[in-house]
């Protein structure tokens, strides 16, 4: 029991801790270890001694869909920076105006950005992201793509700084649906390589890095004497 | 009058469109179907290409690199389906090589997403960060009983690239199986040869590194009956140079102890197809001037000693897709076992070896 020691006033004060006083620090305490005893199961080197091999495996399987969604987030903030004008005049908070909305059933503003996007005159769209709009009350869980247009000062290339774009938000299937017969039907000559990796992206990046080097190394200026002669290499001219 | 001869490709690395994809595509809690999947990839594969149009130089190729081995098992099948015409490479290290360079990537960016805040080009902003695309897994194998138990022995790092290469192995030679039916040949590339690696499946020491690049460039741009320009060969091999420098210093920086090896090994040893060490993935291009997509058979006989209906059985055999040449090897051997009783030479006492009635008197 405790000491007591009263006052000629009749104020008595405890010299030693209170029960209660006790009960709060062991819950304290208890509390305190509780939460490290999660935080540490959270640390895989001590996942390893606790969990059986099938739950470790389950857990690290979780913690690498959340790192890959963060990463997936992250990049389309980034993206949406970019073409938001940049660091400097990206504002998050007009991310809803800022989109012209076409639904599913606007077909016949479908097939102008369309037309839009395969005139070869013109800056192609850049793909900004894929993502449901939740904000959308009308179809929230629809997937929709996002695509900005660079601005028409800018040339046919995607320019490199960022820039404000003209974006425009689209249903993700019906628009491919008429992207892909769009590109069906138009010719091309361009080939496409694709490169699957596995080596860690040693292999890819090294691959993609020398292609890139090569292009710059290459750059050579000749003198023509026929045009037609080297049409057939396609070679570019400058006149 | 003035040109510029540009022998450019046009690159797209690691686009984040795809990585989005692929996430879609694991989840799909709106259950698109396979056809509107690869739709989608189409159509968005041909608007980035016909974005760079500019750029697509002489060669006028589009190379996109997908984004990491990560996204390999989910978006290889969609894209070889919707694009079976086109080029198709498929570039692979070993389990252990890769391992260490991918914890190259940990040390040198952490484990976090946020890698790029600094960038503000378009070509860097819109690459999903090699750091997960390289190494976390995006695509569970499917189910191998011991592999849980063997990755347990890894710590998190080396266990998510281990199962991440695994998986993307794993569905190269699953597409390889079916090859029949998907036409998938690419040109599969040894990281080793371009490393200047020597040993078992990387050749006998001697550097082929420069002939294996050339093999691959020539492959890239679709210029195997034209020679390369010297320039751009020596661009190539200069560039090479450099990257394998970097490239091997952050692999020396985090070697493996043999004992972090063997456990690897023992998890990749898992997977039935999958063989340890340096041996090479199936139909491996190997650096030669007249190089092929495809590996030269071993003849067994000629083939006028085959038995009819024993040509289709190869066929099939080949249809089962032995992921390496170990494993081709193992199921010769048995199948020869099996033939043991029937021997495949001409035996000359019993029988002729030709039709002696085709033969005039």
């Amino acid at each position: 029991m405790d000491a007591a020691t009263c006052s000629a006033g009749g104020v008595c004060t405890s010299d030693s801790t209170s029960f209660e006083d006790l009960a709060i620090y062991g819950t304290t305490a208890v509390v305190a270890m509780g939460l490290s005893t999660i935080l540490a199961m959270q640390l895989d080197g001590v996942s390893r001694w606790f969990l059986s091999p099938t739950s470790l495996l389950a857990k690290r399987r979780r913690e690498y869909r959340y790192a890959v969604e963060q990463g997936s987030e992250y990049t389309a903030l980034m993206i949406r920076q970019h073409v938001g004008g940049g660091k400097g005049l990206y504002d998050p908070k007009t991310e809803s105006v800022v989109w012209a909305k076409i639904g599913s059933s606007d077909t016949e503003e479908m097939d102008t950005l369309l037309s839009e996007i395969m005139d070869s005159k013109k800056a192609t769209p850049v793909i900004v992201a894929i993502e449901q709009d939740l904000e959308d009350d009308n179809n929230p869980n629809d997937y929709h793509l996002f695509l900005a247009f660079p601005p028409a000062n800018a040339g046919v290339s995607t320019p490199a700084a960022p820039n404000l774009y003209q974006k425009v938000r689209v249903p993700l299937i019906a628009f491919c649906e008429r992207l892909a017969k769009a590109f069906k039907d138009q010719m091309t000559s361009t080939a496409l390589c694709f490169v699957a990796d596995a080596s860690s992206g040693l292999g890819a990046e090294m691959l993609t890095d020398v292609v890139k080097d090569c292009n710059h190394g290459v750059v050579s200026c000749l003198v023509l004497r026929s045009i037609d002669y080297f049409a057939k290499w396609n070679i570019y001219y400058i006149v | 009058m003035r040109c510029i001869y540009t022998h450019t490709q046009a690159t797209i690395s690691n686009p984040a469109w795809m990585t989005t994809l692929a996430l879609i595509v694991s989840k799909n809690t709106q259950k698109i179907t396979t056809q509107q999947f690869e739709t989608i990839i189409f159509a968005l594969c041909r608007l980035d290409a016909f974005r760079v149009r500019e750029s697509v130089g002489v060669s006028r190729t589009v190379l996109f690199a997908l984004p990491g081995q990560a996204c390999v098992p989910r978006l290889l099948p969609l894209i070889q389906k919707v694009f079976v015409h086109e080029r198709h490479l498929f570039v692979y290290d070993g389990c252990c090589h890769s391992v260490e360079y991918g914890l190259g990537l940990i040390k040198k960016y952490g484990s976090s997403y946020r890698q790029k805040a600094s960038k503000e080009e378009w070509e860097l902003v819109s690459e999903t960060p090699t750091v997960i695309s390289a190494t976390i897994p995006m695509a569970p194998l499917r189910h191998i009983r011991a592999l849980p138990g063997t990755l347990a022995n890894l710590n998190s790092s080396q266990a998510s690239i281990v199962e991440a290469w695994m998986a993307s192995v794993d569905m190269f030679l699953d597409m390889k199986s079916k090859e029949k039916k998907n036409f998938y040949t690419p040109f599969v590339c040894r990281a080793g040869f371009l490393m200047k690696r020597s040993g078992i499946g990387n050749g006998d020491g001697s550097d082929v590194s420069g002939l294996a690049l050339k093999n691959v460039l020539e492959f890239i741009s679709g210029s195997k009956s034209r020679a390369l320009p010297e320039e751009v060969l020596k661009a190539a091999q200069t560039s090479l140079k450099r990257k394998r420098s970097e490239f091997e210093d952050a692999i020396q920086s985090n070697k493996l102890t043999p004992d972090e090896k063997i456990l690897i090994e023992k998890s990749v040893f898992t997977h039935k197809s999958i063989l340890i060490g340096e041996k090479t993935l199936l139909d491996t291009v190997q650096p030669k001037e007249d190089w092929s997509l495809k590996a030269a058979k071993k003849l067994k006989s000629c083939m006028c000693c085959l038995e009819p209906g024993q040509g289709d059985d190869e066929d099939e055999s080949d249809d089962d897709g032995e992921g390496e040449g170990e494993s081709t090897e193992n199921a010769r051997s048995e199948t020869d076992q099996s033939n043991a009783g029937k021997s495949k030479y001409v035996d000359g006492k019993a029988q002729f070896a030709f039709d002696p009635t085709m033969f005039s008197k």
